[in-house]
């Protein structure tokens, strides 16, 4: 793909100094009034050559497509897109690892986005890493993507769905291999929960797990994004705050402000103590 | 021309004016209407409840023969009707024959069922009918169902079904000693289990949330054409001693199954949720704890396992079309409500209907 780039880059300069040496030279010399000439000069120039060129590259760039659509990479992650959120699932050969709001993956290896859409049209975009796809609800699209350096590259969704279409976002972050198969790992474990936890008891008593799973415990409601390692993502609402205590408890008793128009309810009455628990706990889920 | 048009509105503006002030139509209710007039009134007013009343269908729910449904409206009418229609066997008051238009008795009256919901709900102008005092459309169809059978009742069958235990009506459960006022005990019955079908149970609710559930009438934050005129006069002492009496009884949860839904579809979507229509598993905060894991964790939360399943039908229904509730947490049970449709309502109201 970087070839593409430089032979356009180079080209375009080439040609573009070449038109402009043309229209210089008929503006100073004095040339021969010669209709056949002119002619020949339209033909080839104007319409041949461009056709050529174009084609060429038309048929380079369906070349070069074919290999960053293809039909298999070294890993499939599975994103479904929902409003305002994307529900990540990762297929190993121990069975699928579900996360959400976070995507990582692995320096150098090709990973196979399987993209699919909950409720209206989304996009998955990762601009630095690739072009975008479109997901679609009732149908699958691919999108294969090959990380060249490491970093967190930033994600998005680049087909307004909505409310807080702008707020939907996450991070794609690019690891050494070793420590993606540790962290892949580290999340495939269910949660270590205490039942006796304070903080796990206002969240069952509350019914979050009605709507969110924390893997390990009996909650197992499946319209939210999963929590079981809630705190081992760098950030809380798709891709938009910081994992912090502080935006956590906001999180909880302020949504309405948080983030606007989502499913999710607030939280205002939970405070004091139940809340500090309700937070201390969800921040050990790594 | 021009003349003759400013000073004939101007004659008109104060002949207008003089009428207005000096108000020679006489409005006492002692005097009669001039001939016709009533009588155009009237019609009138027919006119206007057929017109309105032709779009309106029974709901799904709403069964007009249901004895239970039947008793729910005999027992709101001896609450909130009675004192000026009077009721079957039972005369007016001579007080009300003094009003004009006088409340007229029932025993005449030919409305169709939707005739009767729609004026039941919504009241006439003019005359003191009010309108219902909820914003709740599910609620006056009881009334409808028991209009419609209102020349079957005579004095004796009207307080059974009213007050006493009517019908096939019989409790072999547990029963309050005093303190619970008739007001309570006539629809949800002496046992609290709802009179087989007429009321919710209440018997097995946690005292809280009995005591929170009364405010709620009482203030308004709930609406209930039924709960609220006897809520609101509770004293705090008398909300506390009746949901002690009523909180904590230790019958079986017998609710009457609702008619139609899929109660399997149902338990899966209590239990589990679904994913894809973005559905709340209901037993996450509903159940789980208690005899059998049939209760709820929190006191502020109601049990409804077993309940009678039309109201469970018409409160889905209520938390999903509004009047939300505006107590502290009803927003929960809205959000977890709106993404129902009414299959999922029809459904769910099925399966915990039918759970023991």
């Amino acid at each position: 793909m970087e070839h593409l780039f430089w032979v356009l880059l180079i080209g375009a300069a080439v040609i573009w100094c070449i038109v402009i040496g043309a229209a210089v030279y008929a503006q100073k010399a004095s040339v021969p009034d010669r209709e056949q000439q002119a002619r020949h000069f339209i033909v080839w120039g104007g319409a041949v050559f461009p056709t050529v060129v174009v084609g060429a590259l038309l048929v380079w760039g369906l070349v070069i497509l074919k290999d960053i659509t293809p039909n298999e990479g070294d890993r499939t992650i599975r994103v479904d897109g929902e409003r305002w959120w994307w529900r990540v699932v990762y297929d190993t050969d121990d069975g699928p690892v579900p996360t959400a709001n976070e995507i990582r993956i692995p320096l150098g290896e090709t990973a196979l986005f399987k993209l699919t859409a909950d409720d209206v049209i989304h996009s998955f975009w990762v601009p630095s890493l690739g072009g975008k796809m479109d997901m679609i609800p009732g149908r699958e699209t691919q999108l294969a993507l090959t990380p060249q350096k490491l970093g967190n590259w930033g994600g998005l969704c680049a087909e307004y769905c909505g409310g807080a279409h702008a707020l939907m976002r996450f991070d794609t972050v690019v690891m050494e291999p070793d420590e993606f198969d540790a962290w892949l790992a580290a999340q495939a474990q269910p949660a270590t929960v205490d039942p006796e936890d304070e903080g796990y008891q206002v969240f069952t008593e509350e019914g979050c797990g009605s709507c969110h799973t924390i893997r390990g415990t009996d909650s197992i409601g499946p319209v939210g994004p999963d929590l079981t390692h809630f705190a081992s993502r760098e950030r809380l609402g798709a891709g938009i705050y910081k994992m912090t205590p502080d935006n956590v408890s906001d999180w909880i008793t302020d949504l309405d402000n948080m983030k606007p128009d989502i499913d999710m309810p607030s939280y205002p009455h939970i405070n004091g103590a139940r809340l500090e628990a309700l937070v201390s706990f969800l921040m050990s889920l790594e | 021309m021009k003349h003759y048009l400013i000073g004939g509105a101007a004659i008109a503006a104060i002949a207008g004016a003089a009428f207005f002030t000096l108000a020679p139509y006489n409005i006492a209710a002692s005097v009669p209407h001039f001939p016709l007039v009533g009588e155009v009134l009237h019609q009138y007013l027919r006119n206007a409840v057929t017109v309105r009343a032709s779009r309106i269908e029974v709901p799904a729910q709403v069964d007009l023969s249901d004895p239970a449904l039947i008793r729910l409206g005999a027992g709101h009418f001896a609450t909130s009707c009675q004192m000026c229609h009077g009721a079957p066997g039972i005369e007016r008051n001579p007080v009300v024959e003094h009003m004009r238009p006088a409340p007229p008795p029932l025993d005449g009256d030919d409305y169709e069922p939707e005739e009767f919901w729609w004026i039941a709900r919504h009241g006439f102008k003019y005359t003191g009918m009010p309108s219902w005092v909820a914003e709740r459309d599910d609620e006056p169809w009881a009334m409808a169902a028991f209009l419609s059978h209102y020349n079957d009742f005579d004095r004796t069958t009207y307080e059974e079904a009213a007050f006493g235990e009517a019908g096939a009506y019989s409790s072999d459960a547990i029963s309050f000693t005093d303190g619970i006022p008739n007001t309570c005990t006539r629809c949800h019955g002496e046992d609290g289990m709802g009179r087989g079908g007429a009321a919710p149970i209440v018997s097995g609710q946690s005292e809280g949330y009995l005591i929170a559930a009364l405010m709620a009438y009482g203030n308004g934050q709930r609406q209930s054409g039924f709960m609220q005129p006897l809520a609101k006069p509770l004293e705090p002492i008398e909300r506390a001693r009746v949901a002690e009496g009523m909180a904590g009884g230790g019958a079986e949860w017998n609710g009457i199954p609702l008619p139609f839904g899929d109660a399997e579809r149902g338990r899966d979507l209590a239990n589990r949720g679904s994913e894809h229509e973005d559905i709340a598993a209901c037993s996450s905060c509903h159940e789980g704890h208690g005899e059998n894991g049939l209760y709820p964790e929190r006191s502020d939360v109601p049990r409804i396992a077993g309940q009678h399943g039309y109201f469970l039908y018409n409160w889905l229904m209520m938390y999903r079309d509004g009047p939300v509730p505006t107590t502290e947490r009803a927003h929960l049970m809205a959000a977890a409500a709106k993404p129902l449709s009414d299959e999922d309502i029809a459904d769910l109201a099925a399966y915990y209907s039918s759970v023991r």
